[in-house]
């Protein structure tokens, strides 16, 4: 056990490094794409109702598939680990976008009007009077997409991507000591997702908290 | 106060607005006139159109039918020179909302912000103002509104008088040519609602035009020029306030200010 | 395939019309190891929910501690531990009840929850007529609380079946005939990876499609009368 744990938490290092990359990318797109959808041209809308639809509607491990085989297929030749993040990016934002689009909408009307009748354009008060209040409603969310992101990146052991299931994979294969590993890479996913959710419920509690009067 | 001077030029025209919600009619061809300096006051019971009156004016609500010219303009909007109605764009629209100031009886302050930048956003990202200028004058309009010293508290640690203080100095800060005022006192308890009147007393003073919904009839008779009275989205009296509130002419007037007391004057 | 290709939008379509049969195929298998691991799971879930509401202490955290690894961990550990811990104790399946076991350890997970916020969601002064009516609490449990919760749990039901859907998707790992693994195996033999990728995925889509729009359907129409439950979704 002492020489498989080490080996098992540098894949856990490169599992945490996927899905904060695909994360933080993902919230770029989510932001870009959930105020189109609030605000932007209606013309987006059935495009980007499309794309979530395809994300939510298909299983992540084609998803994963489709990225190993088609970017080479297109002359787009990346290391692994940048296939494995962009297929987890494109299944983030879909579901990133269902997260900045209610979280948009939750600021009162009463906010819009305010800000309509000072005269700013719609985009101005996007970005000075709605998404201030809304991201800090974004927050307990984000952190949970990100729990489910550590645990999505499993998938991408399915193309070989060295991350932490697919180290385990490989150190059972070599030693056979698969209770021992199996355990292991439990408890570590265990652990990381379990913190990342207790993140979630508390930041959820601090912003409710805001909400009932007390700033944070 | 001295009297509405009718040599003033009309500053805001209202002619045979409509609005329908529905099935229920909230305004039926209501028509006013509102000159430079002017300040008018509107009463009626609930539900009888002055906030959809007044939200009209800006255009929160799209009226059905008729118009509104602020200073000359039409608001909304445009004719072609075909005669073709163009609505106005979102953007075209925001910058004729600049020059109304619109106050609300729920306050409606930015959440996240402090009383400071509540005032100070408007000019420095609408108007255009250097940082320093717009933090400078929005200091001296709360000032204004006795709120000096309160200027980096956020709206959940202000009362609701002082909230509405903010909310009147932020209107102000963009210099506008008129003021909007949807029941600005209704939510407060009567030691607030002074507050916030005195404010507004102040203002009028100096001659702000401005369109007052308010249930507080004293302080309509303290500073109306021009007093009207709506009833099921019609505007069915207009005049001074002595005319309305010491001899109305139309029935449901006289119904309505009987409802009040007489000491509640 | 002698016959020239034809061709639209740069797809080969008399391919993939040619593919069809065989991936209608594998998306029955897909529908029918999914189904199978739902009810399986159900089976199990009512037990573990009901025990996890009213059953003994240690017990209830027990099923607690059971949900939260289930649900705290990836789903293609689940696969794995089924994959190397079966055979390690003796139990010998061939690929596809391979699959159904960790699918079905997969559904539970959820079905639990569903089934213990259903029961709570009626009202407890039912369980409390039926026990001052001399009912057992396994009684009180069949009789009064299940039936009442079983209309609430139908959408989130439905929803899980999509959830399983999706996961079993990670069975091609395991060389079990489902639509992911077939879809790939064709690509390997062929190279056509857009025809097979777009079919496979459209497949996938018009089923989850149709039952989201189930699951809306008897949130809104047949059961509007309780609230219905719902079930995180996963991917
Ligand atoms: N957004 C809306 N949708 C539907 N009906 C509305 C809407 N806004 C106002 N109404 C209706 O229009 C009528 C006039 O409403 P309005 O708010 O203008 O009345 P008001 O005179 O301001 O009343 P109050 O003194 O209660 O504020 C009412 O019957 C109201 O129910
Ligand atoms: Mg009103």
């Amino acid at each position: 056990m002492g020489e498989i744990l080490p080996r098992l938490l540098r894949a856990l290092a490169t599992t945490i490094q996927i899905s904060v990359l695909a994360l933080l990318l993902g919230t770029v797109f989510g932001l870009l794409l959930g105020i189109a959808r609030v605000i932007g041209p209606r013309l987006f809308y059935p495009v980007i109702d499309g794309y979530i639809f395809v994300v939510r509607s298909t299983p992540f491990a084609l998803q994963v598939y489709a990225a190993f085989f088609l970017l080479p297929r297109a002359g787009i030749d990346l290391p692994l680990f940048v296939v494995g993040v962009l297929a987890l990016l494109f299944n983030s934002v879909g579901y990133q976008i269902e997260i900045v689009r209610p979280a948009l909408e939750s600021v009162d009307k009463e906010q819009r009007e305010a800000a309509d009748s000072l005269g700013m354009t719609r985009w101005l008060a996007m970005w000075l009077v709605i998404l201030p209040q809304a991201a800090r409603r974004m927050v307990p969310p984000l952190t949970n997409e990100l729990a489910n992101l550590v645990k999505a990146s499993s998938v991408l052991s399915v193309i070989a991507v060295y991350e932490l299931t697919r180290a385990g994979h490989a150190i059972i294969a070599s030693s056979y000591k698969f209770a021992e590993v199996l355990i292991l890479v439990a408890a570590l996913y265990f652990v990381t997702i379990q913190l990342l959710s207790w993140g979630a419920a508390y930041l959820e509690r601090r912003i409710f908290t805001y909400r009932s009067g007390q700033p944070i | 106060m001295d009297g509405g001077n009718s040599s003033e030029p009309v500053l805001l025209r209202i002619e045979h607005l409509h609005k329908r919600f529905g099935t229920t009619a909230a305004l039926v061809d209501a028509s006013l006139t509102v000159r430079r300096g002017e300040r008018v006051v509107l009463i009626g019971s609930s539900g009888s159109g002055k906030s959809t009156l007044l939200r009209c004016i800006n255009h929160l609500e799209v009226p059905d039918q008729g118009s509104i010219w602020l200073d000359g303009e039409f608001m909304g909007g445009r004719f072609a020179a075909d005669g073709r109605w163009i609505q106005a764009s979102s953007g075209e629209l925001a910058r004729q909302r600049r020059h109304i100031g619109m106050v609300f009886q729920s306050f409606n302050l930015f959440a996240h912000l402090s009383a400071l930048d509540n005032v100070a956003l408007g000019p420095q990202w609408i108007l255009k103002r250097p940082k320093a200028l717009a933090r400078a004058q929005a200091r001296q309009l709360l000032a204004k509104v006795h709120l000096a010293g309160h200027e980096h508290k956020l709206p959940a640690q202000l009362s609701g008088g002082q909230q509405q203080r903010v909310a009147i100095a932020r209107a102000l800060a963009m210099g506008p040519k008129l003021m909007l005022f949807d029941e600005p006192t209704s939510a407060l308890d009567p030691r607030l609602t002074r507050e916030v009147l005195e404010v507004m007393l102040e203002l009028a003073r100096e001659q702000t035009t401005m369109l007052v919904v308010t249930h507080e009839l004293g302080f309509a008779r303290q500073v109306a020029d021009t007093v009207g009275f709506l009833e099921e989205g019609r505007i069915v009296e207009v005049g001074t306030p002595e005319q309305i509130f010491d001899r109305p002419q139309h029935p449901s007037t006289q119904a309505f200010l009987n409802c009040f007391s007489p000491g509640g004057l | 395939m002698e016959d020239a290709p034809l061709l639209f939008a740069g797809l080969d379509v008399r391919f993939m019309v040619e593919i069809f049969p065989r991936m209608v195929q594998a998306l029955l298998v897909t529908v029918q190891i999914s189904a199978l691991a739902l009810l399986l799971g159900i089976v199990l879930g009512i037990p573990l929910g009901g025990l996890r509401v009213i059953g003994p202490r240690p017990l209830q955290l027990l099923i607690q501690g059971l949900v939260s690894y289930i649900r705290g961990t990836p789903q293609i550990l689940h696969f794995l531990v089924v994959y190397f811990a079966l055979p390690g104790v003796g139990i010998l399946l061939d690929e596809y009840w391979t699959g159904v076991v960790a699918l079905t350890v997969i559904a539970v997970g959820y079905e639990v929850e569903i089934v213990r916020a259903a029961i709570e969601s009626v009202h407890k002064g039912q369980r409390e007529a039926a026990l001052a009516q001399g009912m057992t609490e396994p009684m009180a449990f069949w009789l009064i609380l299940l039936p009442q919760a079983t209309r609430r749990m139908l959408p989130a039901l439905t929803n899980e079946l999509i959830n399983v859907i999706k996961a079993s998707a990670l069975l091609s790992v395991i060389a079990v005939n489902e639509l992911t693994k077939v879809g790939n195996a064709i690509i390997y033999n062929t190279f056509y990876f857009v025809e097979v990728l777009l079919e496979v995925a459209v497949l996938y889509m018009l089923v989850i499609g149709a039952l989201s729009w189930l699951s809306k359907y008897l949130e809104n129409k047949v059961f509007s009368f309780g609230a219905a439950l719902s079930t995180p979704e996963t991917r």
